[in-house]
């Protein structure tokens, strides 16, 4: 049987990220409760502990390790949602996979960017789906979906950088070794 | 595994009694040239309860990390020598390895419950060992019945009480009935009950011939219980008579305090410019009084009345709600019923952001109330200049990691940074809660010169803990809670 | 926070009933919730749903909170489209694929669900995770909430203060975490866990009769719900 390259401290850290990002959700949640905006406004927030987990295990397949229990975690909620995630970290780890892993800093930047991102792209058009009717043709308009991945995007990269100076606390005071 | 010299144990038959063997254990930490833990010898034979004791920084948590393979593993750091047990050298192994032979309770018991049920607990360990699920659910109940947690079976873990979880953690670790167990100051937190149920437990298990090694500092608590004790400082072990067996406090440590980074220079030498000064009250100012001040259903507290430049020591065995009654004092809790007046004004039930203007809190963590990335910016946090910073950590003797962050500071280091960060906010009273948790006698040393000069100066100290040597050294006003 | 207060509702009658044939069933609803197309056989399938949420105790704040939801969607559904049944329609519809996976999952205890997920061979470190996350998520709330006392002892109320959120809040509660992690690793290997070792599962999940039971009434409702959307 083929060793994992993850260890039992690899997957304890990735799920304290996914603490994390819960956390955040709840605190967001309720301030922001339209869905989609909601992502766009916990963005920042979910940005922070995805970098963290990125520059902690730096492999390929870390988002995978944080989001796919996340997807599991939320499918009591709607199997529809743990399927749109595992998609949305699918689509992540295939564009960061091109060019290597989460060492380098513009990776986590490009992960977190396209995580969000698609996140939008991927959600709008699943909701429209579930939801139909006359919601279906709005949430699938093209200026929607842009509009919001792009915001999404954006706030993602503002997580990106928060976390990157967590980052860097966390190695001035000898808690993570990560590399720039 | 190497093969274990019998000749250091002397016989096989000897060799198979000695449930653990420490041989020339040194070990130095990670970025340190000094030996954290130099040459340590110690033995345990099955049917013994030995205590290890020292001061906090003496690297009692460090050698029992070593024994149970923690370190290096966990923490990295140099290890060199052997641990062994009934003939077997353990030095390589891993901690999952070594938790076959030894069952480990660390400082944090939270740390190893991780269902949420208490059946589901007991059968989680089991399971990781593969074993079979008829064996497994017979191993589990005899274990709740010997620990008496089957009314609780069906319990969630968030049900249980400090005491409780403990409870459940030891039949976890002893379902497998290892040779050894190891605690890690078990006693810190528990109330008289959950106390008296540790220690018959830990009675019984060594009635039945389990091995015990425990870390404490409540030795108050288990003089009688133990057969033999060594004792740390300084990295060196040494066995020491059970009846030498006492607690570390303040004035035992006085005559020896060191300044590791000047020399030997003791802090009250150092102590000659006058920090900031609580605001101006006037002598003999009645500045904090209660009455009747309860909360959650339980009886109301002891009435306080107390002037500024006093020194109040809140005392009471764990559960008795001494931290309660500062979480009172300071906002953080609404009282059910009585009043609480700062200064001469009510302020019962005023929000804890204004009462936070005359009343600091240092809580019993400091990992909660340290915030800016630099020693010296988490005091200048306070809206306090450069010099005036500087001051604080010269009298705190954190100047040396003035630019190095906070988490990256010892446990008395951060607790003083506490101190120092919200003493700078110049608040007119100031609570600590357990003032003596996680001290070393330096650290100490230098938190109760500062807190000497702030009541010097005017301010109100009221603080707690559960170990009464402090109060030679700062001679309080002690209100029992018990 | 409606989740967080479902999630202290009681177990029902169904908490018996196989975690993995209720999972199964959630997907399967949801599944004809998607292919239906008619008002009645959308108003068994939702009524069904509804019984089965009748068994839980929910509180006031999370049931008004969904109906306050349904009908801002019902309203806005049939403002946007001008007929009134496709937007009850529509609701109906919403509350069937929202409903299954929920309420199945709020009569299955955290240790079920878990062992459920074992029992379809998912990969260890998911079951891991989850074991991590529903048990130290409360204890992380509780350091957040320890933090922003911490914050107003200092006298910042966070509240009205976001831009001490990073510094005053985010900062420390990472490091907090981190500081969790690398213990909790050393605890479960004090608990003899590993993640690449085998391990035996002390109440495998078996079929019971109450199963088979369960299978039939859910057989006999999606009968009526087909009969009425294909054969009527």
């Amino acid at each position: 049987m083929m060793k994992s390259p993850w260890s039992l401290r690899d997957y304890v850290f990735a799920a304290f990220m996914t603490i994390g990002m819960v956390a955040s959700i709840f605190v967001i949640g309720p301030l922001v409760p339209v869905p989609f905006l909601q992502l766009v406004a916990w963005a920042p927030f979910g940005g922070i502990f995805l970098t963290l987990g990125m520059a902690r295990l730096q492999r390929r397949g870390s988002v995978a390790l944080m989001i796919i229990p996340l997807a599991l975690l939320l499918a009591p909620l709607s199997p529809a949602i743990t399927l749109y995630l595992v998609l949305t970290v699918f689509v992540t780890e295939a564009v960061v996979y091109l060019r290597g892993n989460y060492r380098p800093k513009a990776n986590r930047l490009l992960g977190n960017v396209v995580f969000f991102a698609s996140a939008i792209a991927i959600g709008l058009p699943s909701a429209a789906l579930m939801v139909g009717g006359v919601f279906a043709e709005l949430l699938t308009k093209p200026w929607l979906i842009v509009g919001l991945a792009i915001a999404a995007a954006v706030t993602g990269a503002i997580g990106w950088w928060l976390g990157e100076k967590i980052v860097s606390q966390l190695r001035r005071a000898g808690k993570l070794d990560a590399d720039s | 595994m190497t093969g274990w010299n019998t000749a250091i144990t002397g016989s096989v038959e000897d060799a198979s009694e000695t449930v653990l063997e420490v041989v020339d254990l040194s070990f130095t930490h990670v970025g340190q040239t000094a030996l954290t833990l130099k040459t340590v010898n110690l033995t345990l034979q099955a049917g013994e309860l030995v205590v290890l004791s020292g001061a906090t920084g003496s690297g009692k948590s460090t050698l029992l990390n070593c024994i149970t393979g923690i370190a290096p593993e966990h923490t990295g750091g140099k290890l060199s020598g052997q641990i062994g047990s009934r003939g077997q050298d353990l030095t390589a192994w891993s901690v999952r390895q070594r938790s076959q032979l030894m069952g480990m309770m660390l400082q944090n018991v939270e740390t190893q419950l991780f269902t949420d049920q208490v059946w589901e607990e007991v059968v989680f360990g089991l399971e990781n060992w593969n074993l079979p699920p008829g064996e497994i659910q017979a191993l589990a109940q005899t274990a709740l019945t010997e620990f008496d947690l089957v009314e609780q079976q069906a319990w969630t873990i968030r049900q249980l009480s400090a005491g409780q979880k403990q409870r459940l953690l030891l039949a976890c670790l002893l379902t497998r009935q290892p040779d050894l167990l190891l605690l890690d100051e078990p006693f810190a937190f528990l109330d008289a009950a959950g106390v008296q149920h540790l220690l018959e437990c830990l009675q019984k298990q060594v009635q039945q011939g389990q091995a015990v090694l425990l870390i404490e500092h409540r030795l108050e608590l288990v003089r009688g219980l133990c057969d033999r004790a060594y004792r740390i400082e300084a990295g060196e072990v040494r066995p020491i008579a059970v009846s030498a067996l006492k607690s570390f406090t303040p004035a035992t440590v006085e005559a020896t305090a060191q300044n590791p980074f000047t020399g030997t220079v003791r802090a009250t030498e150092t102590a000659s410019k006058p920090l900031h000064p609580p605001p101006e009250t006037s002598p003999g100012r009645l500045v904090l009084q209660t009455h009747q001040l309860s909360w959650g259903g339980y009886p109301p507290f002891p009435d306080l009345q107390v002037e500024n430049g006093d020194t109040v020591l809140l005392q009471g065995d764990n559960g008795c709600g001494k931290t309660t009654l500062l979480r009172l004092l300071s906002g953080l809790l609404k009282p059910a019923t009585g009043q609480l007046k700062i200064l001469g004004q009510d302020v019962t039930g005023q929000n804890v952001v204004q009462i936070a203007r005359t009343v600091g809190f240092v809580l019993q963590n400091p990992n909660h109330q340290l915030f800016a990335d630099s020693v010296e910016a988490e005091i200048q946090q306070s809206k306090v200049a450069p010099a005036q910073a500087r001051q604080w950590l010269e009298q705190l003797n954190l100047s040396h990691c003035a630019d190095r962050h906070p988490q990256a500071l010892s446990q008395g280091q951060k607790r003083r940074l506490a101190l120092g960060a919200v003493l700078a906010r110049q608040p007119q009273i100031c609570l600590l809660d357990e003032i003596m948790v996680g001290q070393d006698p330096t650290s100490l040393e230098w938190m109760l010169n500062v807190l000497t000069t702030f009541t010097q100066q005017g301010g109100t100290l009221i603080f707690t803990s559960h170990d009464p040597g402090v109060a030679e050294r700062l001679q309080p006003r002690a209100t029992s809670l018990s | 926070m409606p989740i967080a207060k479902l999630s202290r509702t009681s177990l029902s009658g169904l908490a018996p009933i196989n975690p993995v044939l209720k999972i199964g069933l959630s997907v399967g609803l949801m599944v004809v919730a998607l292919c239906l197309q008619k008002l009645p056989a959308m108003a068994v399938l939702v009524g069904g749903l509804l019984l089965l949420t009748a068994q839980l105790r929910i509180r006031l704040v999370g049931l008004l909170y969904g109906v306050l939801t349904l009908t801002i969607f019902a309203l806005s559904s049939a403002w946007l489209s001008g007929d009134w049944p496709k937007a009850v329609f529509s609701t109906l519809r919403l509350l069937a694929i929202v409903l299954p996976a929920p309420v199945l999952a709020l009569t299955t205890p955290p240790s079920a669900l878990i062992r459920a997920l074992q029992a379809l061979r998912l990969p260890s470190f998911l079951t891991l995770s989850l074991m991590i996350i529903w048990r130290f998520f409360p204890l992380i709330q509780q350091e957040l909430q320890r933090i922003w006392e911490a914050n107003q002892l200092r006298g910042i109320d966070l509240s009205r203060q976001p831009r001490q959120w990073f510094s005053g809040l985010m900062v420390p509660l990472v490091f907090q975490m981190v500081t969790y992690a690398d213990e909790v690793t050393v605890g479960l290997q004090t608990r003899g866990y590993d993640p690449e070792a085998p391990r035996s599962c002390s109440q495998p999940l078996r079929w019971q009769h109450i199963d088979t039971l369960f299978c039939g009434v859910v057989a006999l409702w999606l009968g009526v719900v087909g009969y009425l959307e294909w054969v009527r």
